[in-house]
């Protein structure tokens, strides 16, 4: 019926528009990063059998990790399962150690999960505290509080070792601002930390002391800006230090270069009708609910509505790729 | 004389109706029932508009309320700007809300309050949607009851495409918005298609 | 002792630790300046108490009986309706009016979870009650759409029987849609339909407005159109006012037949005496009477079977019927753009499949519902044509037991004078004396 006849049309457009999108790219090889001009496709969908999926992460081996309601589950690279593991609740974030211990955030604590299941609870980090994200590297486990507007730094060993971002006077650090449970963090191919000040739109650098090193801030409702209240939602670093950001509100996934210009949008939705009495549908949850990204450099997106992973690659250009052979 | 039973019949028939009739009242009547006033459960609305036009009042009785519990206090207000305004001060320009009832006042950097002039509110939904889409969620519409005139069918709550008005008794006469553990419990099951390809927006 | 201490303090933390994990909101930024957030406001209705306007309907109803009945007074019932008109109307803006409240009892009965509340009852009962023994008292001064349209009859003109007949039949229909309505879960007709409380409330849609204007408007020569084409109210006030005990009469004592009150009344309610040379001979009445209660039957097969078969469109009342239609026609491509009821039903849990068959279960409703409907309208029909056939024979001016509305304004055409005290006949005699 007409709904049929839509998707239809739309293959149909997709199919043109990359094929207008690679001509383009052709007549421009040689365009200047300036320009946003990398092309995303979906690759692959990985389906979920679990409910409220709510982080997700990958392995160093290749592994892909997913959270739910009670459940964290391992995923092999084709996206069979692996491992599950029961928790209880739903944990908000993930992630996984060089060791292969899973990091698990529940609401006001981190779990740690080894292949027999839960090895350490930590501390519990207080009412208000409501844990968003954590990022791992040799020395040191970040944990994103939103709750307490800070990052907690752990040793491997959870014992707490300092805060970061946190308002400070004294080094003119005028704090973070998170005016909602959307709060990441992450660690770039060169080791720095990364922690996103939502209400401002942008990122912050810091030190592991909690220095500032460096920010930089986009507001506003341009392709290359982060609209709404609180934006990007989730970052993610590819290999070459180019930046993934998911937003909500107006749903998109988009990667920066290093400098941080736009260099792309992997998915987008169409901008909601806000000014005009149109019923309007929003899923008050973001339908984005992690980011990761893989040794290939391939983009996952966990989506719930959807219920599933969705691996977007970025298209190579055909005259790298006759160079490839 | 003969008329007497007459009269007597007509007399008891009559009688009996009555006592008949509120009998049965009662029994249809519920009991210790309570007095139910029409709300509209903010986890179902769509934000259409039909609150503004299609309340027997003008303006309608139903406004939208602000819970400063979820706000986020954002200079970057979602409900109280339009979407890409140039300026974020209170210019008419680039404000969302069409008659202008949205109060923004500096309280410390960076929050700023919003507050809503009641007087000046049409319950048209604008905020609301930007709020829902941009922000927190905190602002929301509600029947307000010393408004409503409680129609026996409301005709706002008949044309509502999301059937989100119920008679609610008395005590509970406001649906307010809570939050369970810090994310709103959307109602509705909605699916948003991210679209990828061409590298263009969608 | 200890450990028992011990165990209810664990428990308590451990409640007092599951409450505040169910309860977790998201924290507020912490404001240095300390500021406070104003409290939200949250005003609860203000209702006349049931019990205050119980009273009033009752005193209303027992005082325009008295003024009816004993005083005979017309200022009275008009002052009466003109409060009636403030209070009930404009005051109470018109809602719940017994007219409406006829829906929620019936409602309740087709509808075990429905409840009405006491208020809503006595609206709906007081007035009846009031009819079995008074007469239609409620619509002569305590009824506000009544009272408006008094008000506007001023030059009342009257109408030929067969039309009066004719247009007597709309408040059946009105009644038996009505039922309709509420049996297939359509929604409240009557409220939607009211012309009058527009005015009451200050706010209505357009239409509305220029409906309640066209019946006033009207009203000032074909008075009270409302109440006599429409009201479906009515027909229970008058099926209850046929077996009064007591009722309006033109006369105070017995009637003289000097014909004054003749075209005294705006409403066509006076029986006027039957005429001693009939026009119609005792057995051509009579066979005209046994062919009507003959046809009875296929009348009322015939207008239920129109009621069945018209089933389909009496249907599109309700809106789960038309947002069915609307939804198959956009997948059939028949229309371009989506409806925000579309749209909301699109993104909702149901599926189109689900949402026909609950469509095609109203229309089997409505199937039923409408031959009923048919059939009851038959009998009406049926039932006024052998009323008409029926030899009825009145020496008598009297006011029609189910058609008067005891507005007393015949009272003033009669010229007999009422039985009087022995207290007042003393009196005039006293006064005669004095003058001669």
């Amino acid at each position: 019926m007409r709904k049929n006849s839509g998707i239809g049309r739309r293959d149909f457009l997709r199919a043109a528009g990359a094929a207008a999108a690679g001509a383009t790219l052709i007549a421009n090889s040689r365009s200047q990063a300036g320009a946003a001009s990398a092309a995303f496709s979906e690759s692959k969908r990985i389906p979920l059998t679990m409910d409220n999926p709510s982080a997700l992460t990958v392995g160093s081996g290749g592994g892909i990790y997913v959270a739910g309601e009670n459940a964290v589950v391992t995923l092999d690279a084709h996206g069979k399962e692996t491992a599950r593991y029961g928790v209880k609740g739903r944990p908000g974030c993930l992630a996984v150690s060089a060791g292969g211990k899973l990091l698990v955030g529940m609401r006001n604590h981190v779990e740690v999960l080894d292949a027999k299941g839960l090895a350490a609870s930590w501390q519990d980090l207080g009412e208000r505290a409501y844990l968003t994200s954590i990022a791992v590297d040799d020395e040191n486990i970040f944990v994103a509080d939103a709750g307490n507007r800070v990052v907690l730094r752990f040793g491997h060993d959870g014992i707490s070792r300092g805060r970061i971002g946190e308002r400070d006077k004294e080094r003119g650090l005028p704090g973070l601002v998170v005016p909602s449970p959307y709060f990441d963090v992450a660690i770039d191919p060169q080791g720095a930390l990364w922690v996103v000040n939502p209400g401002k739109h942008g990122l912050e650098n810091y030190r592991t002391n909690g220095d500032l090193v460096s920010s930089w801030y986009r507001s506003g409702m341009e392709a290359e800006a982060f609209c709404g209240c609180c934006n990007p939602i989730h970052i993610a670093f590819r290999s070459d230090n180019s930046l993934v950001t998911a937003e909500k509100g107006l749903s998109r996934v988009k990667v920066y270069s290093p400098d941080t210009t736009l260099l792309g949008i992997v998915a987008a939705e169409p901008a909601p009708p806000i000014a005009e009495n149109k019923a309007l549908f929003c899923n008050v949850e973001p339908p984005i609910m992690d980011l990761a990204v893989d040794q290939q450099d391939r983009i996952l997106v966990l989506n719930k509505p959807e219920k599933a992973i969705i691996v977007y690659e970025e298209k190579r250009l055909p005259v790298e790729k006759k160079r490839e052979g | 004389m003969s008329e007497k039973p007459k009269i007597g019949r007509r007399d008891f028939m009559r009688v009996a109706a009555t006592v008949a009739a509120g009998g049965g009242a009662w029994a249809v009547a519920r009991r210790g029932d309570e007095a139910t006033v029409w709300q509209l459960d903010p986890a179902k609305c769509v934000q259409c508009g039909r609150c503004s036009t299609n309340c027997v009042l003008n303006p309608s009785a139903v406004k939208c309320v602000h819970s400063f519990q979820i706000c986020g206090y954002c200079d970057l207000c979602g409900a109280y700007l339009q979407p890409g305004a140039k300026a974020r001060d209170t210019g008419a320009e680039n404000e969302l809300c069409p008659v202008g009832a949205i109060t923004r006042t500096y309280i410390e950097d960076p929050f700023y309050q919003y507050t809503i002039d009641e007087k000046l509110c049409v319950g048209c939904g604008k905020c609301v949607k930007g709020c829902n889409v941009f922000g927190n969620g905190s602002l929301y519409l509600q029947v307000k009851h010393d408004l409503c005139v409680g129609c026996n069918e409301c005709l706002i709550a008949r044309n509502c495409p999301a059937k989100a008005y119920e008679r609610v008794p008395v005590r509970t006469a406001y649906l307010l918005k809570t939050r369970d553990n810090g994310v709103l419990v959307p109602k509705l099951n909605l699916g948003t298609r991210l679209d990828s390809g061409t590298g263009k927006q969608g | 002792m200890k450990s028992r201490y011990f165990a209810a303090a664990a428990l308590l933390l451990f409640v007092l630790a599951y409450e505040a994990k169910a309860q977790f909101r998201f924290p507020m930024p912490e404001f240095e300046s300390g500021y406070k957030h104003p409290e939200m406001n949250t005003p609860l209705p203000a209702r006349i108490p049931a019990a205050v306007d119980i009273t009033v309907l009752f005193v209303a109803l027992a005082v325009t009986a008295w003024a009816v009945l004993k005083s005979r007074s017309r200022s009275m019932v008009f002052l009466i309706a003109i409060f009636s008109l403030l209070y009930f109307g404009f005051y109470r803006k018109g809602c719940v009016c017994p007219v409406g409240s006829l829906q929620n009892v019936v409602n309740a009965i087709i509808d075990r979870s429905f409840g009405v509340p006491i208020i809503v009852m006595a609206f709906f009962l007081l007035p009846l009650v009031f009819a079995v023994y008074f007469g239609r008292v409620f619509c002569a001064a305590v009824c506000p759409l009544g009272a408006i349209q008094e008000m506007c009859a001023i030059s009342p003109i009257q109408l030929s029987r067969p039309v009066e007949i004719t247009l007597g039949l709309l408040p059946y229909a009105y009644l038996g849609l009505t039922v309709l309505s509420l049996a297939t879960g359509t929604g409240f007709l009557i409220c939607r339909y009211d012309p009058f409380i527009g005015f009451f409330r200050q706010g209505a849609s357009f239409n509305m407005f220029l409906t309640g204007g066209v019946l006033l408007l009207m009203g000032i020569f074909v008075a009270r159109p409302y109440c006599r084409f429409l009201c479906p109210y009515g027909v229970l006030l008058r099926w209850a006012s046929l077996f009064s005990k007591w009722h309006a009469s033109i006369t105070p004592a017995e009637c003289i037949q000097c014909r004054l009150c003749e075209s005294s009344c705006p409403y066509g309610a006076i029986v006027v005496p039957t005429p001693d040379d009939r026009s119609v001979d005792r057995r051509t009445g009579a066979r005209r009477l046994g062919l009507l209660l003959l046809l009875t039957p296929v009348i009322v097969g015939t207008t239920a079977w129109t009621g069945m078969t018209a089933h389909k469109l009496v249907a599109r009342l309700h809106p789960t019927v038309r947002l069915a239609e609307r939804v198959a026609a956009e997948e059939q491509g028949r229309f371009a753009e989506t409806t925000i009821d579309t749209d909301a039903f699109h993104a909702g849990k149901q599926m189109p499949a689900e949402l026909y068959a609950d469509a095609n279960a109203i229309k089997q409703q409505f199937k039923y519902a409408s031959a009923w409907f048919g059939a009851f309208m038959g009998l009406v029909i049926c039932g006024k044509l052998i009323r008409l056939s029926v030899i009825r024979k009145s020496s008598d001016y009297e006011a029609d037991r189910g058609a008067c509305l005891s507005c007393a304004r015949c009272f003033a055409y009669c010229p007999v004078v009422g039985p009087i005290s022995q207290s007042d006949l003393r009196q005039e005699c006293l006064d005669k004396h004095a003058q001669s």
